[in-house]
């Protein structure tokens, strides 16, 4: 009876373990036992030992490549993934529900868009010549164009990844404001709270848990994500906007014309850190920010 | 009875004739042997890179059978992907070792001939070359360079091209230029008597005149590319040394270049961050005519006309062209090119019938159609006059810088060396690396990396 039990459960989470060994933890090993090798165009398993982490410390560029990595983590994090998600979810539930629907599909609009032509469209926004959108509305005030992406690259590349994070923060945060029981905030406003302090009194409090969930969620999403800097500023100039994750792929994958300037082996030591910070964050969110809480029963009382 | 036994009979052998005849017939059939050749050609800009492969084995087959032989050919030429998603192609097959997964023939980048040729995935073609002197005695000298890696010759040249800088003739008569004078200054760069810091002043002007836009008087292409050793080359650089045949660093022509780069921005006739520009919208403002001087390739000429609008009759009478001029008064001007280039793999099982469609492949003929149909220009001495390659002026004039162009090393570390480049180009464009500093970290940076196989002058 217990066998069956086990097996039952066993079937029932398979597909979704068959999923994690064969995407996360073998490449995962692969990635490992790459990252002691000096691979290059030749895919040769020669090992080095421990050369390409010492030549990591050695990396002139890598203290740029963090620091450039926690700017976009945090920056992003803090002012879109969170932030603004927030003020929208918060904006778009008392307006009431077409207005607020309207506003929540514009913001999706971002998610929908295929990359390139995201990333297209951003050019075109921050194009460093006047007919950039940016730099057209610059010179109405008689103001030089900017060159946008040279002169403020983390911003640049902050924007363009914050309005695609937006849209899930803001998704999440309105249905958990949306189920709020309405008698709590009646209650609030008949004791004479006002709609700031029905805010930061009621609302974000009963939301923290899916708040702590986007946090964790998007730090770890935003940690190896890089499609879009790739197809923007490409990481420059001179290594300006180039995270960790984009640096990783450059040595490992992007060769141009070239075959024979890969280095899979660095590329992989450089890729063997994400894992390491990703399983360490993971960990930690789930100890600190109680995570097995949160999913054990409902947060959020429904009536 | 005796008759009927006489017929019975001759009846029987009738049969058994006209089935050995048949047979054998069905034999004859049989023994026509079909070769499927796999042919691997990145696209660039280019079909008929790769679609001229179908016409050669067309022209192949035509011939075996005309000469009797019992042997046709099948060419298999995938539709490559973008550049990264073709070169990860090949090296995924080459790293198996099969040959079945392995093309026979293969169109790679110069600086991976000597690559691939230590790694033992092509072959020497010295021999094979020599089969054929009526295709390749015809061959452009210097086109052998990027071919040629310690000794023997491991490639033949696909096609080439020169990197220029053009010009508008109407501009420089609103400056105040008369009509000799405009059509001589293709003469004064070759001369040397101009130079980039001609170039650098005459941009000024443009802008002072109010012709085009402050950050419009010269650019640059935007993106990574052989190009970007044009500068340094100026300044009397070197991107091997010919008495080792290592690749080469002469410091004091790098900082030349990275300071040259630093001027055009500071004097504002380039925009700060040029190299934040996608191609497109660098295509568009070029052909809308906002730029006073343009560095880009000759194979941007038919792209800017077809492409991008700009009218061919203008740019007939008014876009001039010439190399980058010498970095110093009676200095050289120069170019560079990146042919592409053409290998048998060691893989191959039929590498003599490989090396016989690639030998049609480079005829006059096929490669003239895809050097008029992708702006490339001519790599044998007789394309020049054929009627399909010299009926357009620009491609007859555009070969004459190819004498003076350095080609692209074949050597390894090649491609590290240019990629990186780029990277502290791209640093002191954006005003990130002052030029001191940027020959220093690159200097280093390519030591670390490339180590004895690159030679640093201090």
């Amino acid at each position: 009876m217990k066998r069956t039990r086990y097996i039952k459960k066993f079937l029932l989470l398979a597909p979704g373990l068959i999923l994690i060994v064969l995407f996360f933890v073998i490449p995962a090993i692969v990635t490992t036992i790459m990252s002691f090798t000096g691979m290059d165009f030749r895919l040769k398993w020669n090992f080095i030992g421990i050369a390409n982490f010492y030549n990591i410390l050695k990396d002139f560029l890598v203290p740029r490549i963090i620091s450039n990595t926690a700017i976009y983590l945090i920056g992003t994090l803090a002012v879109f993934n969170v932030g603004l998600s927030l003020i929208l979810a918060i904006f778009t539930t008392s307006i009431g529900k077409r207005p607020g629907v309207f506003y929540k599909a514009i913001f999706l609009l971002p998610r929908f868009t295929p990359p390139v032509v995201y990333a297209t469209i951003w050019m075109l926004i921050l194009s460093p010549t006047k007919n950039g959108l940016f730099n057209s509305i610059l010179s109405v005030f008689g103001i030089h164009p900017v060159n946008w992406f040279v002169e403020y690259p983390m911003f640049s590349i902050i924007l363009i990844n914050g309005f695609i994070g937006t849209s899930l923060g803001m998704l999440v945060f309105s249905s958990a404001i949306e189920s709020i029981p309405g008698d709590y905030i009646k209650a609030a406003e008949v004791d004479g709270a006002s709609w700031i302090q029905t805010i930061i009194h009621i609302k974000l409090p009963i939301i923290r848990w899916p708040l702590l969930f986007i946090l964790a969620y998007n730090s770890l999403s935003l940690l190896t994500s890089y499609e879009y800097i790739m197809l923007t500023t490409d990481g420059g100039p001179f290594y300006s906007s180039e995270v960790w994750a984009l640096y990783a792929y450059h040595l490992a994958f992007s060769s141009g014309q070239s075959s024979t300037s890969f280095r899979f082996g660095y590329g992989a030591a450089l890729s063997v850190f994400l894992v390491i910070t990703g399983i360490i964050a993971s960990v930690i969110y789930w100890r600190v920010f109680k995570f097995k809480e949160m999913m054990s029963e409902p947060q959020i009382e429904i009536d | 009875m005796k008759l009927r036994t006489i017929k019975t009979i001759t009846l029987i052998t009738a049969c058994v004739l006209i089935f050995s005849f048949l047979i054998m017939g069905a034999s004859c059939e049989e023994k026509i042997n079909t070769v499927t050749l796999k042919a691997w050609a990145p696209n660039g800009g280019s079909p008929l890179r790769r679609e001229n492969f179908f016409e050669a084995a067309e022209i192949l087959n035509k011939q075996l059978e005309a000469a009797g032989a019992n042997v046709r050919v099948k060419v298999e030429c995938p539709v490559p992907g973008g550049w990264d998603a073709y070169t990860k192609a090949n090296l995924l097959a080459l790293g198996t070792g099969e040959p079945e997964k392995i093309a026979d023939i293969m169109i790679i980048a110069p600086e991976d001939v000597g690559s691939f040729a230590d790694a033992g995935y092509i072959i020497s073609l010295d021999d094979y070359i020599a089969k054929y002197p009526e295709t390749y005695t015809d061959i452009i000298p210097a086109l052998w360079v990027p071919c040629e890696y310690k000794g023997k010759k491991w490639s033949v040249p696909q096609d080439t091209e020169v990197r220029m800088i053009y010009y508008h003739k109407d501009y420089l008569t609103k400056l105040g230029w008369s009509k000799n004078e405009i059509e001589k200054l293709p003469e004064k760069v070759f001369n040397g008597e101009f130079t980039l810091d001609d170039l650098v002043g005459l941009s000024e002007e443009l802008i002072n005149a109010g012709i085009v836009d402050k950050g419009h008087g010269f650019w640059f292409r935007p993106k990574p590319g052989a190009d970007w050793y044009l500068y340094m080359l100026a300044y009397g650089g070197k991107l091997v040394n010919p008495e080792t045949g290592n690749l080469f660093i002469d410091k004091a022509a790098y900082l030349k270049s990275f300071e040259f780069m630093k001027k055009v921005v500071d004097t504002g006739i380039t925009m700060k961050g040029i190299t934040s520009l996608d191609w497109p919208e660098w295509h568009q403002t070029v052909a809308d005519g906002k730029v006073g001087f343009i560095q880009a390739g000759c194979y941007h000429w038919a792209e800017w006309q077809f492409r991008f609008g700009l009218d061919s009759e203008y740019a007939k009478e008014n876009i001039g062209y010439f190399p980058i001029p010498a970095g110093v008064k009676g200095g050289k001007p120069v170019s560079v090119s990146h042919p592409m280039q053409a290998t048998i793999t060691s893989a191959s099982l039929h590498k003599d019938l490989a090396f016989l469609l690639l030998t049609i492949y480079e005829s006059v003929y096929l490669n003239s159609k895809h050097a008029v149909q992708s702006g490339h220009l001519a790599i044998r001495e007789s394309q020049l006059s054929y009627p399909l390659y010299a009926e357009d002026e620009f491609y007859v004039k555009a070969a004459k810088i190819s004498p003076i162009s350095t080609m692209t090393p074949s050597m390894t570390g090649s491609g590290t060396l240019q990629k990186t480049y780029f990277q502290f180009v791209e640093g002191v464009l954006a005003g990130q690396l002052t030029p001191a500093k940027a020959v220093e970290l690159f200097t280093n940076q390519m030591k670390s990396q490339l180590g004895d196989v690159v030679e640093v002058a201090e």
